[in-house]
């Protein structure tokens, strides 16, 4: 793949998806590209493309961003910012909803790549919320690829990606085989996942109500322009004085002034 | 898109029942093309008191991205809220081509704060033709910091040897401390991208 295919590639997936390949990512793009060529039978990158763009099922697109965009990722990672979440986020929504019958409180990982953070969020929802009364709560965990999301619905790990789960939580949320770890049917039942595109507009209008987003290390594939509408759909889906956790390297200030700053004990986290 | 729903759109931004139904309106207005929206959602957005709708506008001009939407942009350049002018900057330097020939008469502006502002859109823009308009400006435009933030940008996007001329000829321009720094620090940067 030539530097101007790269670039016909790259625009073309922005296009599509919102995500930006940098000039330097050409590499990792073009190793992946070249076994989807491989993969699908064609000879070279000009008719593999062609093909792609005018397969109406969208099918090879998918395999493609499917191969592109694959995070590897791992139980409680970023802990202080899930302590925040745990602590302080969660306290304040339980007040603020005290006037209601019922308390749902409804939390989306967006992005959630294999499932290790949208469980997270489940095993600290089951700890916290357990026996307070008049208390539901629900995780929505997004992604557009569809081979991770199928992986996450599996719910199995390795030893490596629950290192940092304590014993006490292995225990109760996870059946052992070897090395891998199980997530139990009752916590894999409580998180709901589907394939979403995060600039796809008419998807987006539908993710309303959260009290919480958690979209860390996400925005970094998108270009200003796209997490800015990324931003406004995120608005669009909180609830008021909702809240948003990014990734340690990322700042919603500087995509955006319409959310605020939090600065909590453990974590800075940005509200509508 | 058809002018009915357009109509629909353009009263629901200005009307909406809620913050989030404007923001809804203005997001989806972000689909349409032509003059007419455009100026409408410019419009808007000079008069718009919710930040949310302001930023949603900013969102959709930048989809549009035609000539109408660098139009309005270099109007944003002349505001007097910081926040309007960033935008205009920000606009003119993602939408490409369509810019280009505001850009060109930008940086001409009798109004040496507004031409810095253009100034500031090539530096930031990714246009071919940008080294060139930088150029230009430091060879023509009277205004120490005007010229100055030309040669800053012209030393992180340039490359060619016509570049280094341009930047030593100016040299001799300004006397200040600051300008020989900017002067110095351009070259160096240009030196180390060969």
């Amino acid at each position: 793949m030539t530097a101007e295919e790269f670039i016909k590639l790259r625009d073309f997936i922005y296009r599509k998806t919102g995500i930006y390949f940098e000039e330097h990512k050409m590499y990792y793009v073009r190793n992946r590209v070249e076994s989807r060529i491989k993969a699908t039978g064609h000879e070279n990158f000009r008719s593999y493309f062609t093909w792609m763009r005018f397969d109406v099922t969208g099918q090879e697109l998918q395999e493609l961003v499917n191969l592109l965009t694959v995070n590897e990722t791992y139980f409680f990672r970023e802990y202080y910012q899930l302590k925040c979440f745990a602590e302080e986020v969660l306290p304040e929504i339980l007040d603020r909803k005290c006037e209601e019958k019922v308390r749902m409180i409804r939390v989306w990982s967006a992005g959630c790549s294999t499932g290790e953070e949208p469980y997270t969020l489940a095993i600290i929802m089951e700890e916290m919320l357990e026996g307070i009364e008049r208390v539901m709560w629900e995780v929505h965990a997004t992604d557009i690829n569809t081979e991770v999301l199928e992986r996450a619905e599996m719910g199995i790990y390795s030893s490596r990606s629950v290192r940092l789960v304590p014993e006490e939580y292995k225990k109760r949320y996870f059946i052992q085989h070897g090395e891998l770890y199980e997530v139990i049917p009752e916590l894999r039942n409580k998180v709901k996942f589907y394939q979403l595109n995060l600039m796809d507009a008419v998807a987006m209008r539908k993710m309303v109500g959260f009290d919480v987003i958690f979209c860390r290390n996400v925005l970094i594939y998108f270009d200003d322009a796209s997490r800015r509408q990324v931003a406004l759909y995120f608005y669009e889906a909180l609830a008021e004085g909702g809240y948003i956790f990014l990734g340690h390297s990322e700042s919603m200030s500087r995509i955006t002034p319409i959310f605020k700053l939090r600065r909590f004990k453990n974590a800075f986290v940005y509200q509508k | 898109m058809q002018e009915s729903r357009i109509n629909e759109l353009l009263n629901l931004m200005k009307k909406g029942r809620s913050e989030n139904e404007r923001i809804m309106a203005v997001l989806d207005l972000g689909e349409a093309t032509g003059e007419r929206v455009v100026k409408a959602l410019a419009e808007q957005f000079e008069l718009e008191t919710s930040r949310v709708v302001q930023e949603a506008i900013v969102s959709s001009l930048i989809k549009i991205g035609d000539k109408y939407v660098a139009e309005s942009a270099a109007e944003f350049l002349k505001s007097d809220d910081a926040y309007i002018r960033n935008a205009g900057v920000e606009i003119l330097s993602v939408i490409g081509d369509s810019a280009l020939e505001v850009l060109e008469k930008m940086i001409k502006y009798p109004d040496k704060d507004v031409r810095q502002l253009a100034v500031n859109a090539v530096g930031e823009s990714n246009l071919k033709k940008s080294p060139m308009l930088l150029r230009k400006v430091i060879e023509e435009d009277e205004e120490e910091n005007v010229v100055a933030a030309a040669i800053e940008y012209l030393g992180e996007i340039g490359s060619s040897e016509e570049d280094r001329k341009v930047i030593m000829q100016a040299a001799s321009r300004f006397s200040s401390p600051f300008f020989d720094y900017t002067v110095k620090i351009a070259l160096k940067k240009l030196a180390e991208s060969k």
